[in-house]
């Protein structure tokens, strides 16, 4: 079946009861223009289906769509406008002249591996951390990056600049490796010490684990969620060759993005992709006080809808009194970061509620376990890797 | 002056969309009819606004349809004409929560799930609850006057509305009821707009009782083989002097498509489930479980199973409010959908009217599951379609009518919560035959009539 057919017949299960617009946090953010919510893009996926005409006209639409995936948690009949949304990306992708920053993202990861042209290595990084071991400490780069990537968001967030950066990507867009020179150094530092703090974890673990650092290659995650649906297979590709090459058996995953991609995407679409994958703390077994704080927990939907992981909570369970917000478990809130580099307001805007809705719950800390959620809604005010609760807390 | 230039000027160029990809989406809602594509999409942020795009509308006969959650079952909140919507979406504020005086203050955007979020906090909750929660608004609940699961110990919609702020399409801002429990001020005006259907104005806010959430519950589940002891139940129950927390009943399709939506499985003899749950203190719920499930066993049932474990309460509270979209996965093909028949009858009547209902379904040759709120004596025959079948769309509808017919037989209404909408304008003539009431035709389109003087206000729906 081709992808317009398979959109169709996804599509056409949908009888329009919104309940995913309910619980859709763009639907808000865009001020609940249809076309902005789960419902809408369902309806317009659809429509597309059978009139590929309009496809010039719903970019936006689409590329807006956090993939966050509670929609398909509330659906009685099990839709999901993130799936939905990934296939017109796909059409789109494929077919029509795309966003200038997304098209020299996706230029750079395909010739150099990182969406900015190179990958940055933590401070604390010994190559003699490269150890050969089959157990790999995969970060997929994505901690250094969200520096990189605060910096770009900050300049697009302006219309005249996006304007501007858009004309000169379109002319030349490996000028985007300059961003790999610009980043947001207390964002950095902060991003470097996190790392140092999981390594330590996956340390306690795993003695012998093999870590690249400036030379580990980007997982790839943007050209899945970009709808790079060939560039992704290429990527995931080189990927499995790269892993191959140096006899890994196991990959240990530190965010949700790379984690998914590692465990599910490319298990599912790239041939011999069958390294055993899991996130650092799913065999994390040391001691850790109770500290009798009370923590507020954000959960990232990669882990709550995509994935179902829970380690991270538990084991926060296990230090303090932890506190969800209404919105937690399959409808939790995302932090609007997979749509900070396209639409950096309404991004904030989504981050602002989610950050208020976390700090309601008055707690001591706020606490989350992805790179990009605590970039996004430390904007708003304090909140803490879960690597930093239990660094603090472990009985050596 | 052009339409859409005249309504950006009153909200702002960002809250009017006019684009074919920005429109579509509003032509339908939740029921199988298609609207029209509106000539505008308006999201306004306060009644003043609203005041000046329905003064606009009424010297220049525009139709105005209101859309809330834009889940309506009857093609309530599509567009029959040319015309615009009004999307109350931006009307999203809980503006007070008094638990004193037991009522809450919301703008009519906000969502039915959402307001219980806040209320939750204080133990407290806003009692009806509609299937469509998550979506379902303030103001579309009023609207429709919606029931839900609850109702059969706490009542439809109607029960619960003090009061109401309403902007008429001539564009005057009223104030409706207040805050106090009772008042005698003539003419319940508050009472005319609920269940109006957006005919006769927009409602912008409303002043809702609460009540203190149940101390604890319990969940009884019997299975039967039989019709007409599954109706039995919930009749029994109320002759013997107890009242339900929520009484649901489903057939086997229904009991199938939870199964492959949620995992959750059923005796496989069973044809017929009753859902009872029992509300009571903490110290006296065995005690009344034990009672309810004593009552429920002279109705024969094939098995019961209890629980009072709230995970498992829970996934089979949200299994029953999508069950309707659940019963997607029954069709046959995408093409198909479904109708949903909603009708109710007085508890006493539910034995024969459900066997009466359940013979008609089966000779009419429709594929067609039963369910319903069996606690207030709602039931909902959901029959599978083809709307691209002419034959097949007046046959279903001249069953939808003879299930008007039977429920009126025993006593009851051809529309219980869902509204009238598109669907069912045959069947509230036929109820008002029935009773000897055209009279009361006359007197809705008279004040119709009065309030909206330039028929602008969902028009071709209700009346």
């Amino acid at each position: 079946m081709n992808l317009i057919d398979t959109l169709r017949e996804y599509t056409g299960k949908c009888i329009n009861c919104s309940f995913c617009e309910a619980v859709c946090p763009t639907f808000q953010a865009f001020e609940y223009s249809s076309s902005y919510g789960a419902r809408g893009r369902i309806f317009l996926a659809r429509e597309i289906s059978v009139n590929k005409n309009i496809i010039n006209n719903v970019r936006d639409f689409f590329y807006s769509c956090l993939n966050c995936n509670v929609c398909e948690s509330v659906c009685p009949a099990g839709i999901s406008a993130g799936k939905a949304s990934l296939m017109v990306k796909r059409i789109i992708s494929s077919e029509n002249e795309m966003d200038y920053i997304v098209n020299a993202l996706v230029k750079m990861i395909m010739e150099n591996r990182s969406p900015v042209g190179k990958m940055d290595g933590p401070s604390w990084y010994d190559i003699s951390m490269k150890n050969g071991s089959d157990i790999l400490f995969y970060s997929g780069g994505i901690y250094s990056l969200m520096a990189h990537a605060k910096m770009l968001s900050n300049i697009i967030r302006n219309r005249k600049m996006k304007e501007i950066a858009e004309r000169i990507l379109k002319k030349n867009p490996d000028i985007i490796f300059l961003f790999s020179n610009f980043e947001d150094k207390g964002l950095m530092k902060r991003m470097d010490t996190i790392l140092y703090k999981i390594f330590y974890i996956i340390k306690t673990v795993y003695k012998d684990v093999n870590y690249l650092g400036y030379m580990e290659p980007y997982s790839g995650a943007l050209l899945y969620e970009f709808g790079y649906y060939d560039e992704m297979i290429e990527y995931g590709n080189f990927l499995r060759d790269f892993f191959n090459s140096l006899k890994i058996k196991k990959i240990i995953t530190s965010d949700p993005h790379t984690h998914e991609m590692m465990k599910k995407i490319y298990p599912e679409n790239i041939q011999g992709f069958n390294f055993e994958s899991e996130f650092y703390l799913d065999s994390f077994r040391a001691d850790l006080k109770n500290n009798g704080r009370k923590y507020a927990y954000h959960e990232p939907c990669h882990f709550s809808t995509h994935l179902r992981v829970d380690s991270p909570l538990n084991i926060l369970k296990s230090i303090g009194d932890v506190s969800l917000p209404a919105r937690n478990g399959r409808t939790t809130y995302c932090c609007g970061g997979p749509i900070e580099m396209l639409f950096p307001s309404k991004s904030e805007r989504i981050s602002e509620i989610r950050y208020g809705q976390l700090r309601d719950l008055e707690t001591d800390e706020i606490v989350t376990s992805c790179p990009v959620c605590l970039s996004n809604l430390e904007k708003y005010g304090k909140i803490r890797d879960i690597s930093e609760i239990i660094f603090e807390n472990i009985i050596h | 002056m052009d339409l859409v230039y005249a309504l950006r000027e009153i909200v702002g160029k960002e809250y009017v969309l006019d684009k074919y990809e920005e429109i579509l989406p509003y032509s339908r809602d939740a029921s199988i009819f298609e609207g029209k594509l509106p000539r505008a999409v308006v999201l306004p942020r306060t009644s003043q606004e609203i005041s000046k795009i329905l003064r606009f509308a009424t010297e220049n006969k525009i139709p105005v349809t209101v859309r809330g959650g834009g889940s309506s079952l009857v093609g309530g909140s599509v567009l029959l004409e040319d015309g615009i919507i009004i999307s109350m979406a931006r009307f999203d504020r809980i503006l007070e929560i008094n638990i004193e005086n037991r009522y809450v203050v919301a703008e009519a955007g906000v969502k039915l799930d959402f307001l219980n979020d806040n209320l939750k906090k204080y133990n407290h909750f806003y009692p009806p609850d509609p299937a469509s929660s998550i979506t379902a608004t303030v103001g579309g609940s009023i609207n429709t006057n919606a029931g839900g699961l609850r109702t059969v110990m706490y009542g439809a919609t109607k029960e619960w509305v003090l009061g109401m702020e309403v902007v008429l399409p001539t564009g005057e801002i009223i104030q409706l009821g207040g805050k106090v429990l009772k008042r005698a001020l003539g003419y319940d005006l508050t009472s005319l707009f609920i269940g109006s259907e957006g005919t006769l104005g927009i409602i912008t806010e409303a002043i809702l009782k609460i009540a203190p959430l149940p101390e604890s519950t319990g969940r009884i589940l019997s299975y039967y083989e039989d019709i007409e002891n599954a109706g039995r139940a919930v009749s029994l129950l109320k002759r013997k002097g107890y009242t339900p927390y929520i009484a649901e009943f489903m057939d086997r399709i229904a009991m199938d498509s939870i199964t492959k939506v949620r995992g959750i499985k059923f005796p496989e003899k069973a044809r017929y489930l009753i859902l009872v749950d029992v509300a009571s203190t903490k110290e006296s719920l065995k005690r009344m479980m034990d009672e309810f499930e004593n009552v429920i066993k002279e109705t024969s049932p094939l098995t019961i199973k209890k629980t009072i474990d709230p995970v498992e309460m829970d996934e089979m509270y949200q299994a029953r409010k999508g069950l309707y979209s659940s019963q997607l996965l029954e069709r046959k093909s995408p093409e198909e959908y479904i109708i949903i028949g909603d009708v109710i009858v007085p508890a006493s009547e539910l034995p024969s009217a459900l066997k009466e209902m359940d013979e008609k379904i089966r000779s009419s040759g429709f594929r067609a599951t039963l369910f319903g709120h069996i606690g207030d004596g709602n039931i909902h025959a959901n029959i599978f379609v083809n709307p691209k079948d002419r034959t097949m769309m007046e046959n279903v509808f001249r069953l939808l009518f003879d299930l008007g017919l039977i429920a009126l037989k025993h006593g009851g209404s051809v529309s219980s919560e869902h509204g009238i909408g598109l669907e069912k304008k045959d069947l509230i003539m036929e109820e008002m035959k029935f009773k000897n009431s055209m009279k009361n035709i006359e007197i809705m389109k008279n004040v119709k009539g009065i309030l909206d003087p330039a028929d602008i206000m969902n028009r071709g729906k209700l009346i």
